[in-house]
Formats: C-alpha cells, sequence, structure tokens
C-alpha cells in the first residue's frame, strides 16, 4: 500500500516536473547577463582579429623591408671593408689605388674570358653605369693583345703587369670635365690617375679622351678586361720574373696605378653617395604598389554604427606628374546592427513580411502555440571583396607624398550573412511564455556583383619607412551611391587606412 | 529571404561551443522550465531556484566546449543543476542533518489525490520536508541517483542516505493521507 502510494507520487512528480513550463526566462536570461556579461565582450576581439592581423602582417612587412634595405647599404660597405685588409700587403704606391678597386670590381673573381660583362654588371652595376656616364672618354678599346699581355697571376701586383706590358703611346692625359665626376669613383681614379700616367701602361687608356667609348657596353668589357689582367690563365709570362711578383693582390690591375692618396677621401665620400642613384631611377616608376590594413565604422540608417577591418593592395599608375589612377583589391568585412528597426531599403524591409509566418517554425521546441511574431533585431555580416577605382591628385610630388583621392568602388561579397530576430508577445500573452527566434540566412561566394555603387573619398599624407618605403595615413569614406549585397543594403565605411608603399621617399 | 532552416538542440549546442551569445540564449530559454523544474525541489523559493539555474547555465556555458555531444543535453543540465542546487544549499544540508526529524510542521493544503497533485502542490509538500529528506527524495526517486552517488555528493552514510530517504517518503504519505481525510 505504501509502496504504491510512494511510486504513484513518484511519477506524478515525474511527470509535472519534467513537462515543467516558466514564464520568466527572459527574466532569468537578463539576470543571467547581468551576472555573466562576458560572454558578450568575448566577441569582440574576433572582430576586431582582422585588424590585428592585419597590422601585425604590415608592421612585420616594414620591418623586414626596412631590415632588407639597411641591409643592402651594409652589404656595399662591407665590400670595401673586407678589401681594405689587403691594403697593408701592397706597396704604398698601390694603397689609395685597392680601395678604388672596389668601386671598379668588388670582390669579383678574376674573369678569364671576354664574355662576361653581364657577370661583372651584377656586382658593377652602379660604378660601371657611373663610369659611362661621368666618363664618356673612357672606352672598352683595349685591345685583347693588350689583354693578354695584361693577364697576370690572381694575386699579382699591378705594377708588374703594367711593367711587362708592351709600351702604348699615351699623350697627356685630360681629366674629362663632367661635373658630378668629382664626386663619381671612376672620375676620381681618372683624375688620380692623372700624374702618374707612365708609358707603356695600357690601363690607363680607360680614360684618355682620344679613345673612344660610347656606350655602357663598351665600357664594361673594358672592366672585364682590366681583371682579365689578373688571371692566372696567362700568368706565365709575367711570372717569368718572380723578383717582381708582389704578395697577394686580389685588386685588378686598372687602378692601381693611382698613388695619390689624397683621392681616396674623395672616392670614400662619393662611394656614399652612390646607392642613392637607383633610388632617383625608381622614383620615375609608372606604377606603384602598396599594401594596406584598414580599420573603419560601418554606418547605415537605422544601423549602430560598427567596428571593422579590412586589407588589400593597390597600384597607382601615372598618368601625369600630379595624378595617378589608384585601383587593386580589398578584403574587408561589414558589419550592420539594427536594434527595433528594419534596414530603410525595400529588398531588405519586404524580405523579413514573409520569414515572420515561418520563422515560428524555429522556434516549435519552444512552445506549440503560435503567434504573430514582432520584429526584434537584425544583423548584416558580409565580407565583400572591393575593387576601387580612384583618381589621386598629389598636391607636390617632389617634396612630399599628401594627396587627395577620390573615385568609385565595385565589388562582391564572399560571405553575406543575415540574422533577423523576433519576438512573440502574443505567444507570452497566451501561454505566459515568451520565447525568441533567429532567422538566419547565408548567401556565400560571390552572390552579387555591384559596379560603382560606393564613392570614395580619401586623403593621405606620407612618411618615409626606411630607405625604400613609405607609410602613409589615409583617413577614408566611402559612401553609398545604391544598395549593396543580396539585401540591397545602403551602407558605407569611413576609417583610416594605415598603407605601406614600395616606393622611395620623395628628396 | 528563404524560409529559416528549423534550428535543432544538436545546432544549438553546436553554435554555443563557438560561442554564439544568439544561441546562448536559445538554449537557456529552450531549457529554462526545465532547469527550473529540476531547481525548484531543491531550492528553498523560486528566487533561490532562479538563481541556482543562472548559476548551472553559466557553468554549462562554460564547460559546453567539452560537453560530449553524444549524450543527452537534457541529463548533462540535470547534473550539472543537481549538483549546483545542492552546492547551494550545502550549508542547510549539514545543518540539517542535526535537526530533529519529527519537528516538522504539519502541512496546510487544499491538495487532492496523487494524480490532481500540480507542481505548486507537490513544492508545497517537500517545503515541509527538512532539507537533507528533500534533497534525497528529489535526487533518489526523482533524478535517479543511487545511494552511493549521494552519499559521496552529500558527504554522507550510505545508510543515512536510506533512512533519509525511508523518512522522507513516510512524511509525505502522512501529508497525502491527512489531505485525503481532508479532501475526503
Amino acid at each position: 500500500m505504501d509502496d504504491q502510494l510512494d511510486n504513484d507520487l513518484r511519477d506524478r512528480i515525474r511527470e509535472v516536473f519534467d513537462n515543467y513550463e516558466d514564464t520568466t526566462a527572459d527574466e532569468g536570461w537578463l539576470l543571467l547577463r547581468e551576472r555573466f556579461p562576458v560572454q558578450e565582450k568575448q566577441r569582440r576581439p574576433v572582430f576586431l582579429w582582422w585588424a590585428s592581423a592585419a597590422a601585425v602582417l604590415l608592421l612585420f612587412l616594414s620591418i623586414g623591408l626596412w631590415i632588407a634595405s639597411n641591409k643592402n647599404n651594409t652589404n656595399d660597405h662591407a665590400q670595401i671593408t673586407a678589401a681594405k685588409p689587403v691594403k697593408p700587403a701592397l706597396p704604398q704606391q698601390n694603397s689609395s689605388a685597392d680601395s678604388n678597386v672596389q668601386n671598379v670590381a668588388p670582390a669579383q673573381p678574376p674573369v678569364i674570358t671576354k664574355q662576361s660583362p653581364a657577370t661583372n654588371l651584377a656586382a658593377n652595376n652602379s660604378t660601371q653605369q657611373s663610369a659611362t656616364k661621368l666618363n664618356p672618354a673612357g672606352n672598352a678599346s683595349v685591345s685583347s693583345a693588350n689583354v693578354l699581355a695584361n693577364n697576370s697571376a690572381l694575386n699579382k701586383k699591378a705594377n708588374n703587369a703594367i711593367v711587362n706590358q708592351p709600351a702604348t703611346t699615351v699623350p697627356a692625359f685630360t681629366p674629362v670635365p663632367v661635373t658630378p665626376a668629382a664626386t663619381n669613383p671612376v672620375n676620381a681614379i681618372a683624375k688620380a690617375i692623372t700624374p702618374a700616367v707612365q708609358p707603356g701602361d695600357n690601363h690607363v687608356s680607360n680614360v684618355l679622351p682620344g679613345k673612344k667609348a660610347d656606350s655602357a657596353n663598351a665600357v664594361l668589357p673594358q672592366t672585364n678586361t682590366q681583371q682579365f689582367a689578373n688571371t692566372p690563365a696567362v700568368q706565365s709570362p709575367i711570372n717569368n720574373n718572380p723578383a717582381k711578383t708582389p704578395p697577394v693582390n686580389p685588386v685588378p690591375s686598372v687602378v692601381k696605378v693611382k698613388p695619390k692618396t689624397s683621392s681616396m677621401e674623395a672616392l670614400l665620400a662619393s662611394d656614399h653617395d652612390q646607392p642613392k642613384k637607383p633610388d632617383m631611377e625608381t622614383d620615375d616608376r609608372r606604377v606603384k604598389f602598396s599594401v594596406y590594413a584598414a580599420t573603419f565604422f560601418n554606418y547605415a540608417k537605422g544601423s549602430q554604427n560598427q567596428i571593422n577591418a579590412g586589407a588589400g593592395f593597390t597600384s597607382d599608375i601615372k598618368l601625369s606628374k600630379n595624378l595617378k589612377l589608384s585601383t587593386g583589391l580589398a578584403l574587408a568585412q561589414n558589419t550592420l546592427n539594427y536594434n527595433k528597426n528594419q534596414p530603410s531599403n525595400g529588398v531588405a524591409a519586404v524580405s523579413f513580411s514573409p520569414s515572420l509566418s515561418t520563422a515560428y517554425n524555429t522556434m516549435a521546441d519552444f512552445s506549440k502555440v503560435s503567434s504573430t511574431p514582432s520584429f526584434k533585431n537584425y544583423n548584416a555580416n558580409l565580407i565583400g571583396l572591393d575593387i576601387p577605382v580612384n583618381l589621386k591628385y598629389e598636391f607636390n610630388p617632389q617634396k612630399n607624398d599628401t594627396y587627395i583621392s577620390a573615385g568609385l568602388s565595385s565589388g562582391t561579397f564572399i560571405n553575406e550573412a543575415y540574422t533577423a530576430s523576433y519576438s512573440y508577445p502574443g505567444l507570452a500573452q497566451a501561454a505566459g511564455v515568451q520565447a525568441q527566434t533567429s532567422d538566419e540566412t547565408t548567401h556565400k561566394s560571390f552572390n552579387s556583383f555591384y559596379f560603382a555603387k560606393t564613392l570614395n573619398v580619401a586623403f593621405g599624407v606620407g612618411y618615409p619607412l626606411g630607405k625604400s618605403n613609405k607609410l602613409i595615413i589615409e583617413p577614408f569614406l566611402k559612401y553609398p551611391l545604391d544598395g549593396l549585397g543580396s539585401q540591397q543594403i545602403k551602407f558605407g565605411a569611413g576609417g583610416l587606412n594605415l598603407k605601406l608603399n614600395f616606393t622611395t621617399h620623395k628628396k | 529571404m528563404h524560409p529559416p532552416p528549423r534550428i535543432t538542440e544538436e545546432e544549438i549546442v553546436r553554435q554555443c561551443k563557438q560561442g554564439s551569445l544568439k544561441h546562448q540564449e536559445l538554449l537557456y530559454k529552450q531549457f529554462y522550465g526545465y532547469a527550473m523544474g529540476i531547481s525548484l525541489r531543491y531550492s528553498l523559493n523560486r528566487d533561490d531556484a532562479l538563481e541556482a539555474v543562472n548559476d548551472a547555465f553559466i557553468k554549462v556555458f562554460n564547460a559546453i566546449g567539452g560537453y560530449n555531444t553524444d549524450k543527452p543535453f537534457k541529463a548533462w543540465l540535470r547534473t550539472i543543476l543537481v549538483n549546483t542546487a545542492i552546492d547551494r544549499r550545502r550549508k542547510d544540508l549539514k545543518f540539517q542533518l542535526n535537526v530533529e526529524l519529527d519537528n516538522a510542521a504539519p502541512i496546510r493544503s487544499n491538495m487532492g489525490p496523487v494524480d490532481n497533485l500540480n507542481a505548486q502542490d507537490i513544492l508545497k509538500m517537500m517545503v515541509e520536508l527538512p532539507t537533507i529528506q528533500r534533497t534525497i527524495f528529489n535526487m533518489y526517486e526523482i533524478d535517479g541517483y543511487d545511494h552511493d552517488e549521494i552519499a559521496t555528493t552529500l558527504g554522507i552514510p550510505v545508510s543515512s542516505s536510506r533512512v533519509y530517504l525511508s523518512r522522507a517518503k513516510e512524511r509525505l504519505r502522512t501529508i497525502l493521507r491527512k489531505e485525503a481525510q481532508n479532501h475526503g
């Protein structure tokens, strides 16, 4: 009897409380949110993750480029210092010339044949080009006979080669009166050579005005032939006189003729100026590339402003002195949050209505009672692929990097996610239950393409970052000309681009 | 806009694992009634029950990443809820262990036969039980714990668990019979 009562009571309690319904879920949730607010904040970093990642990427990229550019500079200096230990082993007469040699052939191994100008060009490019420009009188007319005669051991002192060379008639030397030559090492060499010119020194012919030299091609082989002078392959005739064989000297013989030590300072000083020349040339590039990270607010009528981020690259095509065409590709996240409001455009508003009846199905787990849902909030999350085409006007491209740009954007959305939430006030009144549903539709992979529907306006200021890069701070505004995405929501963006430009800064 | 897909319990749990606040809310509201039904049986009053429910859901949200979706969510939630409610009443439980059981006041209710009992009637009956008896009765009879588990959870001997259960059932029978006489 007691057991039966116990069992009946137990079954009744289970039945009642397993199906227990409570109307205070919303209040309970609010209380829980007060005590457990951390979850909401945890989503913020997810939105800002892109910005952080892009900023870190940009930072590492700029540091890497800065280090790389510094490395190039230090390599030039390293070549100079690496050759310096050789100096003490040389006779004093050649000491200054040894330093100068690096400008002509820095650490180049001896080349046997003439067909290697390209090889030498890699190492001697800047110097040789300078030589071409500043020393048009220089030439490659050194005869092969002279070259062969000049061949000596790799470590042979140039003087020996000079002594053993067939005599070449050398008229009085006149320095080339090219203005920048004062700072050019080759010209300095020429000047330094002047008083030391000796008959029979065919190397001096490089700077002889009477010789023919029209182009860099003419100069390059000439430089190479000077290096031949130290080639072991033909050293035997020169080595016949071991008494004249100097200690180790990997320096080509061409510049060892120069005895003047006073020119060395000028050469070293001029050497520091050399790397700037290619920079000036790169400034004239017609296309410049940049990468950038953007942090911005999305705005739309009725929506709360949402912080978002993006990244991309741009290429600037020079149209005229002050005008450039800027285009590129950007990936950006756009989020909109409408509380108690629907997007103002027609398509989005209509799209809610049909879903109202079906939205209830989502909440079938909560209640069996139907009611008319009321709109609660609406979220849109769009990951866009933006292709801007802007005209950029630089105020003074020679002196600074301040500009304004304006243009239009086209593009598509890689992913579109729209979430509408509804509440059921009728349900709450009828059954004492207030439930909420979520209606989510996701359009994936380039659902629509928009053409020139966003107006871009930006203002940029560039700052030098290293020797070959610029950091550009660019506030921008994107104004919607029409609805975007599958829901045709008119939204814009305003924020800041941090742009890294892979070109030189203006002088 | 396309008709939204029906959100299943598994989908809600999966989204909660990814930290979706909206789905946490959905989960909370979907299982709120069920949770309150459990919590009320272990708590002194409604406010106490609600706090226990919220404490339990906070534990659920924090630990849902490690939840095995192969097992029923309700069972997992029930375990967390019972433990949370007991933890909140643990001081009372220890105190009640030394209380003379027969000092409980007689119930005043208008409840009828067992089949007609509603949630309020049952809760009124249970309030008449000492906390330790109510807890053990709920754990054993309603929530399916055995005496070993109850003894471990409450930190009491297994024999004590049996005794308290026996006394709880006896007390409930007494209450029911008195009420039956009152209505009879």
